[in-house]
């Protein structure tokens, strides 16, 4: 199974007669835009803005970020499930437009959740915006929405998630040019000494459940999921997206899994990519229980893992679905390491590390502690889905760090990491 | 010249064993015991200025008289740096320098360092305000732990930051700091896993909580007579929330009266908590504090009586040690209330 | 999250029914429910007299 991107840079965004890219530039028809959003009646009305990287400029509240693609072989594939009928993904080509993203802000988000995107500030001393968030120096199209009054939770999630695909997929879909590189990704066969290792993805904690119609992997909703194997291109081709409050993980996260995109990378060099075991955080213990078997399970008799990576998803529950089944693997005879977060606010950093402990779980990373608070200076442009909104997260403002888009990211992306001193 | 004052014990200061351990802090300007080792690691234009030395038995019998005592030899001798101990892994004297350090930080803003044997209380107790370094349980080591002490303060003294508590090998203080790794998690987490894999050394980044758990309470012999107690950290409290338990990282607890009361009314009660989905316990708060059966098994006689009020806080990201504190002032008022068990719910 | 009270050191452990009722069962009926919910008092009162060491986990019948 190979896939293909087709990449083409873009170095810059505007406002165009038709959608097309002229040397590096991407030219966008905003009325066709427009009107392809509001197919979508739960959509009231749109404001689109463009916004250049490394501009002065906050945008939130961050429903999701999405980067501009479209599957070119199987042609219109895309987001299968979800916007798109189901069809496999994975493999053939995709056009990829790199160095922009499309957000769409949350008019109503949950109060104190408010995922903001900054673009130039840097609250860690020392080191540019761009190390510090990964949305920082690309170009951004940001989709403002404007729902109908009467949407339930449900609906109005779904209307904004799938807005922000289409728009995504819209501006890669009639795109006439010859890509700048491709990149293929396929398990080939490799040295047989090389360690195999698996990765395991804890796609979604049902700490909150996900509800009807939210899916997340081929467009299941992936409530009572089974622990199962996916390609690694599944993966990054669109089957799985994350679930609409997914914290400090964008879809463009997914698209570019940096776990993933990491074993792809030492394929053949370091290790033996042995393939990706899919599952969920669990709410009851029965499930939680059938998950870690059946992880395990898969991780070393199908997948014939010597070692395993894990992450995880939601908050501090999740930490132990995905400790137990890294404790099961490794009794097993599987090497283990984790992505995680201290979750425990205030002074002791010593003790409040993790929900877990067993002498097993020795091999884990931080992606950072949501302790830290992230100041950030006032800007120039705010892009909010009202004027009020807009003005009050103009000036010097602190962001926690789970809510700084870009900055946290539970799949690995970011170098943002908590030292305990 | 950089005045450099130590504090010792009675053992270390030369005065006696335990038989001497209630003398009272006193000043002397003898170099003696590690002050000897002191002296010798001391650069050019540093001095020891001092040694105050106060029995173990003198400070822990009366921490706050005998700290005032020692603060004001401290003063005395104007010191530009502090060093308390080492003390090893005896307890009353790492204490003892563990909240010598604090005053003297607190009071005269001066550099105060000491080291201890991770098992010394002192540790726990002290770690988040002073900088307490790492040392072996004996005094083997003594003068290798003086250098590193005085190293350390040297750095405090000169503004200079301190580097990670692994590399220059202090407790933890016990706040994070964000800061941006070499390579991003995921490439972190893969090497790591391959250097297990390969039976080469690696750190993991995330310290493994150790606990220590109490001894198992005696069961309850006389069940039809007990006062029992329902507590939950789900965070179940009055409509409205008038104490404020926070809805994650509760400060604090709350107990509500059941008194009269068989059963909880949904709409007399809120939830506030952030980590699970609360519509359930809001339509019914039963499934978290479960008063109605509760109040079956008193009125069947299976347990003597159901205590008062129901207990609540909010366990969502609470810290350990907070977690700890909470738990200890809810057992205080339910032992002070005669309460003999407790059911607790957890989400 | 049983597991999480073992690794503390709690000592009597009782399996409740998941996170977000854990004395609840919203998809039964009333009656279900409230049977749930005395089974898992029951033993409760069970694991309350009876001699632990070490941490212990009660599952309800």
């Amino acid at each position: 199974m190979r896939l293909t991107w087709r990449v083409h840079r873009i170095s810059g965004l505007r406002w165009g007669e038709a959608t097309r890219i002229e040397a590096g530039t991407l030219h966008i028809e905003r009325e066709a835009l427009t009107a392809d959003l509001l197919q979508d009646q739960r959509l009231s009305g749109v404001d689109l803005q463009l916004v250049a990287g490394g501009e002065s400029c906050r945008i939130l509240p961050v429903f999701d970020i999405v980067e501009p693609r479209a599957k070119i072989e199987p042609a219109g594939a895309d987001f299968p499930g979800v916007l798109t009928p189901v069809r496999a993904v994975g493999m053939g080509a995709t056009r990829v437009l790199r160095g922009m993203a499309v957000e769409i802000l949350d008019p109503s988000p949950p109060p104190n959740r408010v995922p903001i995107l900054d673009l130039t500030a840097t609250p860690l001393d020392g080191w540019s915006a761009a190390e510090q968030c990964r949305y920082a120096s690309l170009q951004h199209l940001v989709v403002v929405p404007r729902l109908q009054a009467g949407l339930d939770v449900n609906e109005r999630c779904q209307a904004l998630r799938l807005a922000n695909l289409r728009a995504a997929t819209f501006l890669a879909r009639n795109i006439d040019a010859e890509p700048d590189e491709e990149q293929s990704f396929e398990l080939t066969a490799v040295d047989e000494s090389l360690r195999r290792v698996a990765y395991v993805y804890q796609m979604h904690s049902h700490q909150r459940p996900t509800v009807p119609g939210e899916g997340l992997l081929y467009g299941d909703n992936c409530r009572h999921l089974l622990p199962t194997i996916v390609h690694p291109n599944e993966v990054i081709d669109g089957a799985v997206l994350r679930a609409y409050d997914g914290l400090a993980i964008q879809t463009y996260g997914i698209q570019n899994h940096a776990v993933i995109l990491d074993l792809y990378r030492r394929h053949g060099h370091d290790l033996n990519f042995a393939g990706v075991v899919v599952n969920v955080a669990n709410q009851l213990p029965e499930e939680r229980d059938r998950a870690t078997v059946m992880t395990g399970n898969l991780v070393k008799y199908a997948l014939k893992a010597d070692g395993a990576v894990f992450s995880k998803s939601g908050g501090g529950a999740p930490h132990v679905d995905m400790a137990l089944a890294a404790a099961r693997c490794e009794e097993l005879g599987v090497k283990t390491s984790m992505l995680a977060w201290d979750l425990t606010s205030s002074d002791d950093g010593l003790q409040g590390a993790t929900l877990f402990s067993s002498p097993l779980l020795n091999a884990i990373v931080s992606v950072g502690s949501n302790n830290v608070d992230l100041p950030m200076p006032p800007v120039e442009r705010v892009i909010a889905p009202t004027p009020d909104m807009a003005e009050r997260y103009q000036g010097q403002i602190v962001v926690q760090a789970l809510r700084g888009v870009g900055m946290m990211d539970q799949l690995g992306s970011s170098r943002f990491t908590a030292t305990f001193y | 010249m950089t005045r450099v004052v130590l504090y010792l014990n009675q053992f270390f200061g030369q005065i006696g064993g335990e038989d001497m351990a209630g003398v009272p802090p006193r000043f002397t300007s003898e170099v003696l015991g590690p002050g000897r080792a002191l002296a010798g690691l001391l650069a050019e234009g540093e001095e020891l200025a001092g040694t105050i030395i106060c029995g173990d038995n003198y400070f822990s019998d009366q921490p706050e008289k005998a700290a005032a005592e020692c603060l004001g030899h401290v003063r005395l001798a104007a010191p530009d740096i502090f060093l308390a101990g080492p003390a090893f892994n005896a307890g009353r004297y790492g204490v003892a320098c563990g909240a010598l350090c604090k005053c003297v930080l607190a009071e005269l803003g001066v550099p105060a360092v000491t080291a201890m044997f991770e098992e010394n209380p002192g540790v726990d107790l002290f770690h988040r305000e002073v900088l307490i370094l790492h040392t072996g349980q004996n005094a083997a080591t003594m003068r290798e732990t003086l250098a590193r002490m005085l190293r350390l303060a040297r750095k405090l003294r000169a503004g200079e930051p301190l580097g990670k508590p692994r590399d220059e090998s202090y407790f933890p203080r016990g706040y994070v700091v964000g800061e941006l790794a070499e390579k991003p998690a995921a490439e972190r987490a893969v090497d790591m896993l391959l250097a297990k894999l390969a039976g080469q050394p690696f750190e993991t980044e995330v310290p493994l909580p150790a606990f220590d758990p109490p001894q198992a309470p005696e069961p309850l012999k006389d069940m039809a007579h007990a006062k029992v107690a329902l507590v939950t950290d789900g965070g179940l409290v009055p409509a409205g929330n008038p104490d404020g338990i926070e809805v994650s990282a509760a400060t604090k607890f709350a107990a509500y009266s059941v008194v009269g009361l068989e059963r909880l009314e949904p709409a007399n009660y809120d939830v506030s908590h952030g980590g699970y989905d609360n519509r359930y316990v809001k339509q019914d708060p039963h499934r978290l504090v479960p008063l109605d059966v509760a109040r079956e098994l008193e009125r069947e006689g299976r347990i003597g009586q159901v205590y008062d009020q129901f207990l609540t806080t909010t366990g969502l990201s609470n810290p350990v040690n907070n977690s700890r504190r909470l738990g200890r002032g809810m057992a205080e008022h339910l032992k002070a209330a005669g309460v003999d068990a407790v059911i607790l719910t957890s989400t | 999250m049983t597991p999480v009270a073992e690794m503390v050191g709690s000592h009597r452990i009782v399996q409740g029914n998941g996170i977000v009722q854990p004395l609840g069962s919203a998809e039964s009926s009333p009656e279900e429910e409230h049977r749930l919910r005395r089974r898992i008092m029951e033993r409760a009162l069970d694991a309350l007299s009876t001699p632990v060491d070490k941490p212990t986990v009660f599952r309800p019948s």
